[in-house]
């Protein structure tokens, strides 16, 4: 029992008390050592959030252009991860590897080198070059997540309605679409994160022409403004889970109603 | 199409290498010819290599400490039932984290005015604040240890666990009704199960922590700089003399990586074979 306790308390203390914190230090007007707590707290840092309007076009590109990672992700991944999954590929191993790479080998090596031709041929500092390079650094996570969805899925649903006559958009659409839509979600919600949470990309290739929430809050978790930076850091953090969120009630209402009719 | 189709390499697979072939190469390649002149002068600068010292220090520390506190919590809690196991969920707050806020709320935490100090006050444990200080300013980066640490035990959890999903229950039942100890069904029955997602878990926040930028961005100490921190600035900030010996820096870094994950990709290879025999 004491063991359990002292478990639970670990885990507390280290998962959910910083992220508590994060919430009281936005409310702090004024907190200071040795303070356990804050002496005042105050909605003013909040109040900002919506008198400085200012925030709303960073968000708003911030979504936009990872969005846009995703789409191009989806695009891209779609028809390699059927491919991984089902045909016999010589050395499918290590392509599946090659493929991963973007990912995991630090991305300044080869974004260092990209951007110095891109910026020659004057090709930076654009909303679309942000989605294709986000795209290029995160598209593994969807690839991952789509290859094992379709390595679940298997090849027989597709080739029974194949029989039957439907051609391969019917097939992807009504068949492989609802049934890979988790595989999907999980793999593009991480995309979706990584995009809206970078910073060193964006702003190396946005070159602080394109407007993006990560380089707006930067300054600010640097500076000594803690209860500011703490506003600006939650809504960071909650702004993807709201979009999540909201996606998967309408897809769950929309998909309800297809079932219906 | 029920059977797998023919052996010819699949058209569906070019336009994704395509993309992530062209982005590559002409990622590295222009590096590569800058770097040509540089090569001399980078073993000659010291510079460079403290930087990539401290950065193999800092992954190595942080990817330890992570995989090994992911591990000991994924066993500690595995086999939560009911509303514990609900409560444990917990430990996935820090994977919708960014990065950022993590390394933000190591700030808020660990400075010397910070939320700790004040805690350990409270408590009387603490009198003076600055005892703190060189957690986050000693120059042993371990402002940025902790945040990785924080943010990427949660990513080991999830492998371990899912790989500890997989497992039958009754194998650690079966092994202490035939007289195992603790440590010997952790050794026979856990570390094997977990071994492969502890493997890929470390190569890939391995490879994340020596490289990445934002976090040693925020809460790195000036000197020395984490690679990303030193190729972003000697590229872009000082002379052009540097260029070539910062190329030739970063082209270090790229094979580094690549071979660490190649060799990574052996071993797995080579422990997946040995299983099937």
């Amino acid at each position: 029992m004491i063991k359990k306790t002292l478990l639970f308390g670990f885990l507390a203390i280290v998962f959910v008390v910083p992220v508590g914190l994060l919430g009281l230090q936005s409310l702090a007007g004024s907190w200071s050592y040795p303070d356990l707590l804050p002496s005042v707290l105050t909605m003013d840092y909040w109040g900002r959030l919506v008198s400085r309007n200012n925030l709303l076009i960073p968000l708003l590109s911030s979504f936009l252009y990872s969005l846009g990672a995703v789409l191009l992700s989806l695009v891209l991944t779609l028809p390699a991860a059927a491919s991984l999954a089902r045909d016999r590929i010589p050395a499918r191993d290590l392509w599946e590897l090659l493929l991963l790479t973007p990912a995991v080998i630090p991305a300044v090596t080869t974004a260092l080198g990209n951007h110095y031709w891109l910026s020659r041929l004057s090709l930076t500092d654009t909303p679309g070059l942000i989605v294709v390079m986000l795209c290029f650094y995160s598209y593994p996570y969807l690839l991952r997540s789509l290859t094992w969805g379709y390595r679940l899925l298997g090849p027989e649903l597709g080739a029974a309605a194949r029989n039957l006559g439907a051609g391969p958009v019917r097939v992807f659409l009504q068949i492989e679409l609802p049934l890979l839509w988790p595989a999907i979600f999980s793999g593009s919600s991480i995309v979706f994160l990584a995009a809206f949470s970078d910073y060193f990309l964006v702003s190396l290739f946005g070159g602080g022409v394109v407007p993006s929430f990560a380089t707006v809050i930067v300054p600010a978790l640097a500076s000594s403004q803690r209860s500011w930076a703490s506003v600006l850091a939650l809504v960071f953090l909650l702004f993807p889970l709201i979009v999540f969120a909201g996606l998967d009630l309408v897809l769950n209402k929309w998909q309800r109603r297809r079932s219906l009719t | 199409m029920g059977a797998p189709r023919s052996h010819r390499f699949p058209v569906a697979l070019l336009p994704l290498l395509v993309f992530a072939g062209v982005l590559t190469l002409a990622g590295i390649l222009p590096s590569l010819v800058g770097s040509l002149e540089g090569w001399g002068e980078l073993a000659a600068d010291p510079r460079f290599l403290s930087s990539f010292a401290f950065s193999l220090w800092v992954a190595t520390v942080s990817s330890l400490g992570a995989t090994i506190a992911g591990l000991l919590l994924s066993l500690a809690i595995y086999n939560l039932k009911g509303a514990q196991r609900v409560f444990a969920q917990v430990y996935r707050i820090p994977l919708i984290l960014p990065h950022l806020t993590v390394a933000f709320l190591t700030l808020l935490i660990w400075t010397p005015s910070g939320f700790l100090a004040s805690g350990l006050h409270s408590l009387g444990l603490l009198d003076d604040p600055q005892i703190l200080g060189p957690v986050l300013y000693s120059g042993w980066g371990w402002g940025i240890i902790l945040t990785y640490l924080l943010k990427e035990t949660p990513f080991i959890m999830v492998l371990v666990l899912a790989s500890l999903g997989q497992m039958d229950s009754q194998l650690v039942l079966a092994a202490r009704n035939l007289g195992a100890g603790r440590w010997q069904i952790f050794r026979q029955v856990f570390w094997p199960q977990c071994f492969g997602s502890l493997q890929t878990g470390f190569i890939i926040i391995f490879l994340y922590s020596l490289g990445a930028y934002e976090v040693p961005f925020l809460v790195g100490e000036s000197y020395p700089p984490m690679v990303s921190i030193q190729l972003y600035g000697s590229l872009f900030k000082q002379d052009p003399s540097q260029r070539a010996k910062a190329l030739a820096f970063l082209i270090v870094i790229f094979v580094f990586s690549l071979v660490f994950l190649y060799a990574y990709f052996r071993a797995s290879k080579k422990a997946q074979n040995q299983e099937d025999t």
